[in-house]
């Protein structure tokens, strides 16, 4: 096993700890309540290496999900979501292509492509799945205005829980 | 990396993507009782509607085999009418017996498949035809009066002469002054016929009600048929000119009576015999 995999390993086993341990409690603490929650784990999804396959992308996604869906008792929703952000990872990767391209070498960090394309980065694919995890667990699409809310928080509290978390370990792979 | 359309290009990715979408939506459906409520709640809404709207139908049949009942009520009553019978009782006074009244005439119902008004002479079509009994020179009916006569049958369907037809001659009778007369369609206005042959000495009231007359071989007496309207004797006629309202709305036939009179054969063979 090389460098990079023992890296994202050791990140998803981190994630995943930060989200069931510690964001799940948002979740099912008297503060939060539906609202007022943030998904860490997707950035194991989207810091995976940039030659990652999309097939091989999404099954480690749907494993991934399940595995939170376990925590959430939202058996199959985490896995959707989190296979949808697999999805369109790549699309939004090369809708926002840096100056001369991505470097094999290098990974999808702000230490390799900036603050700037990385906050792009992040943004985009969040935003997908939080619309897709909030119309699933409304599961009724016409019910429009409860599903943006939803996604409404859940977007920019992730995003504030990854930036923190990406401005302490700055991570170059 | 790959765009949309590089995306589209790769079946393989595109397929996971399906296959993995599909295994969770099922997941989310049949292991979340919320989603999978939503979800069996909606199908059954469908299926709610579709058993709706079957039972919808099925009242609708439901009405039909009422219409039908009532439909058989009305022949049983106009058949076992004392009008429509033939009276067997050779004395008056004799104790009624089984054979006291004998039924003269059988009704069978029809719907007009085809009609017209707006011809000089005017036909319409029913549903029935000689496998139902239904033969030439019977009459035809509704509720509301008399229709037609039907001139051709074949195995199903038959062809009634409407009494908007030039040939066409119904034998009426003044409900007030009891006499006969004919009655013609005076090519026109489809709801009046011309009633002729009244002696111009009777007296007729504007208002007074055409029945059929009992010395009809084809209807059954006193079937009303309409009211008198206009009257006048013409220049030089010893007869009324009288204009008869209709009491049917030709236009709007659809449910009839095809009226079979059990007798006529014995009148005819009875006319016909020429011993003296």
């Amino acid at each position: 096993m090389n460098n990079i995999t023992i890296v994202n390993i050791i990140r998803f086993i981190l994630l995943i700890a930060i989200q069931v341990l510690f964001l799940r409690q948002f979740y099912y603490g008297p503060v939060g309540g539906v609202y007022f929650r943030g998904f860490i784990y997707p950035l194991f999804l989207l810091l995976l290496p940039f030659r990652t396959t999309a097939e091989i992308g999404m099954l480690i996604a749907f494993g991934t999900g399940l595995f939170v869906d376990l925590f959430y008792d939202t058996f199959g929703i985490h896995a959707s979501a989190s296979v949808i952000l697999m999805a369109v990872r790549g699309i939004i990767l090369d809708r926002i292509q840096p100056k001369g391209g991505y470097n094999l070498n290098k990974g999808l960090t702000p230490d390799s492509y900036g603050w700037n394309w990385f906050f792009r980065y992040v943004f985009f694919t969040y935003l997908v799945f939080s619309l897709w995890l909030s119309a699933l667990e409304v599961f009724q699409l016409w019910k429009v205005g409860a599903i943006l809310l939803r996604a409404l928080f859940i977007l920019p509290i992730s995003l504030f829980f990854i930036f923190i978390s990406i401005r302490i370990t700055n991570p170059r792979n | 990396m790959f765009s949309l359309r590089d995306l589209l290009r790769r079946p393989g990715a595109v397929g996971v993507f399906i296959i993995l979408q599909a295994i969770c939506f099922l997941t989310i459906i049949y292991a979340n009782e919320r989603q999978g409520g939503i979800f069996f709640g909606a199908t059954n809404n469908v299926a709610g509607r579709i058993n709706e709207s079957r039972s919808n139908l099925t009242t609708r049949l439901n009405y039909k085999q009422r219409y039908d009942e009532l439909q058989r009520a009305y022949i049983d009553l106009q058949e076992q009418q004392s009008s429509m019978l033939y009276d067997n009782r050779a004395e008056v006074d004799s104790v009624w017996g089984d054979t006291a009244y004998l039924q003269k005439y059988v009704f069978y119902p029809a719907k007009v498949v085809k009609n017209s008004v707006t011809q000089k002479d005017n036909y319409f079509i029913i549903n029935k035809g000689s496998q139902h009994h239904i033969k030439p020179h019977m009459g035809v009916i509704t509720q509301d009066g008399v229709v037609g006569i039907v001139v051709a049958t074949n195995r199903y369907y038959s062809r009634v002469l409407s009494i908007l037809h030039n040939r066409s001659r119904i034998t009426a009778q003044l409900k007030s002054e009891k006499v006969d007369g004919s009655l013609v369609w005076d090519v026109g206005h489809p709801g009046f016929l011309l009633f002729d042959g009244i002696p111009s000495h009777y007296d007729v009231v504007l208002g007074d009600t055409v029945l059929t007359s009992p010395a009809s071989r084809i209807f059954p007496p006193n079937l009303l048929i309409g009211e008198v309207v206009e009257k006048e004797v013409p220049l030089g006629s010893s007869t009324f000119r009288i204009k008869v309202a209709l009491n049917v709305d030709m236009r709007k036939i659809n449910d009839v009576y095809v009226v079979e009179n059990l007798h006529q054969s014995f009148i005819e063979e009875i006319e016909s015999d020429n011993r003296e």
